[in-house]
């Protein structure tokens, strides 16, 4: 397919986005030299429990792409970070702390994101109280140990989870949503409904954005099923009572009236935003000015970096985005930087 | 307990404060502000001018929709200038409303200059006088933590239960204009307010964290000057008591007046309403301001700083922390002459 | 200790607060018993816009049985579920599917001795 055959391909990120990218592109017929900053793939998909919307276990999704990426055109060179890329005479040089690590002819970029800070949001109280975790720290506990969420030694009584906890909130400006975080919750609620049926779970949302393919589902399930209450009002704050269980205010905005509960867990649901390990492109700003994110140049027609011939960006390094959608995207960026390079 | 962790740095001038006085901390707490200043002048060797023309900032007014907001402006704007014209440059608010008022006075002329511009014109039509706004506006609680560790060095007594070598367990509570309507103006922000902690853990005691300790405590003099809206502020102040009351906190500090007046006063009220009391024992919980409590760690003689005045007595606490005192003085006057006792309230003991 | 005097005014407890801690939620257990789907309301309120009682007779359906969930409503809140026609206008439109006249009859029935004693018919 290709007349050069010396041409080379790297992809950054071997999260979903990563992984989807480099299996594409090498079957292609593409060398793909893939870095990543830690020392296996997988991301952050390493450190999820169950999946949305069907609950499929995360380590599942791993082996399968896992599976994938033994071909031999594919290159890995982890445990390194490349956090800039420079230009010089058509082609791409990776560079890692100022040192060169390779070059190429076209680059993927699929550097994911961060998880919001939640300590920003000091009124949830998140590093103050030990009863107030993260949905990730919730993940993890689910999938190496639930026991650590018994209160006291007993099973919880009350749990709150918290949606919109870093995203559309102009406090902390970042006003754009996170779109998973609705469903996480919902996934989240019942996980506990499931491990603690003597427990109540209550989520508190501003919105409930439950769009995708089994979302909707799913939350159904939540209320119907597994008796899930969803009030619909903002967390004002948290303090700690005696016990150290967490009192918390809302409103209850479909009443109209302030309501306060004592929960043994709060659960923040926290949002996403851009990767503090992401790639510079020369000195060029690829960044979108609002959100931090990468740019597309033209998003409708492809996934070519604002501004730069040759690189790619793919998964939630442009937004955020769930694992069907990384993968698509890095599929769909593979193709594209197949495409450059038979054109140029 | 946890340290409180989130630390909002903030510029504190370190000598040559201008001291603007409260309208009502006297009233209540008599030797406050007077102490304060001896304590700056005399104990830490700074120095502390309060002028003798300055007057109200008009938060009460302004705050009642009595006083235009101009008006306000240009009082303000005239204890500006009469810190200019005497050469200082850092202010001290004796109160925690009159800060929060500089600082939305400030605020405002930051983002309409055209208003301060205004405001000169009617300063000068009115007085004569040009103004500068301050390098440096602070709360006075802030100058006690900044030095907090000084004045622990140098102190007498810790706030320590002298039989049980426990550290007295001690409510803060923070004044909502001090930190909530901007926090970065506030040591520690506005969730977890620093200013009274710093204080409270630099001379030996541990701050009580309650579910209720962001509450507002129900002096908005909107609601609280009109009669009828009494018992909606007095509310405020007993949904705290109520839920600091299972922590069996050893003494409250406030650094607003009026949050300390309302704390300490509605103790009675709400005994006499309702028979509910809130301390250990049947006995209520002492209220002292930020200045109070420096002077008793300092080692000043309780009735000299104005103890007798509070609603609550203080005797059980000053025996706590083991303070020299002589209960005979407490209702004399500089002479020794008795000059009444107000009914008392029994004190039990445990 | 001290009597109950009076200063010219009433300190108030906090009444509007739903205090998710001790609310009573009994009358919630056994609808939910009674009509399963019940649980899947999300609130979106078609139920109450295309009730005869709600443009005429005072009756919110969506807040009343909304509140019955979180706790138990007062005597006088109940009291406006009787203008209740039984139309099944309600259930016609419920994205969720949920038989929400059944529901109506199912609050009246189990409240029938707080409602009926109490508040004369309208």
């Amino acid at each position: 397919m290709l007349e050069n055959e010396n041409h080379r391909i790297a992809v950054i990120g071997a999260g979903p986005a990563g992984i989807s990218a480099a299996v594409t592109a090498a079957e292609l017929g593409i060398d793909v030299d893939w870095y990543d900053k830690a020392d296996q793939i997988g991301g952050k998909l390493n450190d999820y429990y169950q999946l949305f919307p069907d609950r499929t276990s995360a380590m599942n999704v791993l082996q399968e792409f896992d599976n994938l990426t033994g071909t031999a055109r594919i290159h890995k060179h982890f445990g390194k970070a490349i956090n800039h890329i420079e230009k010089n005479n058509g082609r791409l040089v990776l560079m890692s702390d100022h040192e060169t690590v390779g070059s190429a002819d076209s680059v993927i970029v699929a550097t994911g994101f961060d998880f919001f800070d939640a300590r920003n949001k000091e009124e949830f109280g998140y590093g103050m109280y030990n009863q107030v975790i993260t949905s990730p720290e919730l993940e993890q506990k689910l999938k190496t140990n639930p026991d650590s969420l018994k209160f006291d030694g007993e099973a919880p009584a009350n749990i709150a989870f918290v949606h919109c906890v870093g995203s559309r909130d102009q406090q902390i400006g970042i006003n754009y949503c996170s779109r998973l975080c609705c469903v996480t919750g919902i996934k989240q609620a019942i996980e506990m409904r499931e491990l603690f049926p003597s427990c109540r779970v209550v989520n508190f949302y501003i919105d409930l954005r439950a769009f995708g393919s089994g979302y909707e589902e799913l939350y159904r399930e939540a209320q119907e099923k597994h008796q899930v209450q969803f009030i619909r009002g903002r967390v004002s704050e948290a303090s700690e009572n005696q016990q150290h269980r967490i009192v918390l205010k809302a409103e209850d905005t479909l009443m109209g009236r302030p309501l306060k509960i004592t929960v043994d867990w709060v659960v923040l649901l926290i949002g996403m935003v851009p990767s503090c390990t992401q790639v510079q492109v020369a000195d060029h700003q690829c960044t979108d000015q609002e959100t931090g994110f990468l740019k597309a140049a033209n998003a409708f027609t492809g996934h070519r970096l604002d501004g730069q011939p040759g690189i790619f960006m793919a998964g939630a390094c442009g937004g955020p985005m769930s694992i069907p959608e990384a993968a698509a995207s890095g599929k769909a960026a593979a193709t594209e930087a197949l495409q450059y390079l038979i054109n140029r | 307990m946890k340290q409180y962790w989130k630390d909002y740095q903030k510029e504190i001038a370190d000598d040559n404060y201008f001291y603007v006085r409260s309208c009502i901390r006297q009233n209540f707490f008599p030797g406050a502000e007077n102490l304060f200043i001896d304590i700056l002048k005399n104990k830490l060797g700074k120095t502390v001018f309060e002028d003798a023309e300055h007057t109200t900032c008009t938060g009460i007014g302004y705050h009642t929709d009595v006083v235009p907001l101009e008006t306000t402006m240009t009082v303000i704007a005239r204890q500006f200038a009469l810190m200019k014209e005497k050469g200082y440059r850092n202010m001290i608010a004796s109160c925690v409303t009159s800060f929060g008022l500089y600082s939305e006075v400030l605020d405002m002329w930051k983002h309409q200059p055209e208003l301060k511009e205004k405001i000169a014109g009617y300063l000068m039509e009115a007085t004569g006088r040009t103004f500068e706004e301050p390098e440096n506006m602070v709360h006075a609680s802030d100058i006690l933590y900044k030095y907090r560790n000084e004045i622990a060095s140098i102190a007498k007594y810790k706030l320590i239960n002298k039989t049980t070598g426990e550290p007295l367990k001690v409510v803060d509570h923070i004044g909502c204009h001090y930190a909530k309507t901007f926090p970065e103006r506030g040591v520690g922000g506005s969730e977890f307010p620093q200013v009274l902690t710093g204080l409270i853990t630099a001379w030996g005691g541990q701050t009580v964290d309650y579910p209720e300790r962001r509450h507002c405590c129900g002096f908005g003099f909107r609601n609280y000057l009109v009669q009828p809206n009494r018992g909606y502020s007095i509310s405020q102040s007993k949904i705290k008591l109520e839920s600091m009351k299972p922590y069996e906190p050893d003494l409250i500090i406030a650094n607003c007046p009026g949050c300390s007046m309302f704390l300490d006063r509605w103790q009675y009220t709400l005994e006499e309403t309702e028979g509910a009391v809130y301390g250990t024992c049947g006995n209520k919980i002492p209220v002292f301001t930020h200045e109070e409590l420096a002077g008793l760690v300092l080692g000043y003689d309780p009735w000299e700083i104005g103890l007798q005045t509070h609603q609550v007595p203080v005797e059980a606490l000053l025996d706590k922390i083991g303070v020299e005192y002589n209960p005979d003085l407490k209702y004399t006057d500089r002479q020794g002459n008795l000059i009444g006792e107000p009914e008392l309230i029994n004190q039990h003991v445990c | 200790m001290a009597g109950k005097r009076n200063f010219g005014f009433d300190i108030q407890g906090g009444g509007r607060q739903i205090d998710l801690d001790h609310a009573d939620t009994s009358l919630a257990s056994e609808l939910k018993d009674a009509v399963n789907a019940w649980s899947a309301c999300i609130n979106c309120g078609s139920c109450a816009a295309t009730c005869p009682s709600g443009q005429n007779g005072g009756l919110n359906f969506r807040k009343l049985h909304y509140q019955i969930r979180l706790e138990l409503p007062t005597l006088q809140e109940l009291s406006t579920l009787s203008s209740c026609l039984l139309c099944g206008k309600c259930q016609l439109v419920c994205p969720r599917g949920i038989p929400t006249r059944y529901l109506s009859i199912q609050i009246m029935q189990k409240t029938k001795h707080y409602v009926r004693e109490n508040i004369p018919s309208v």
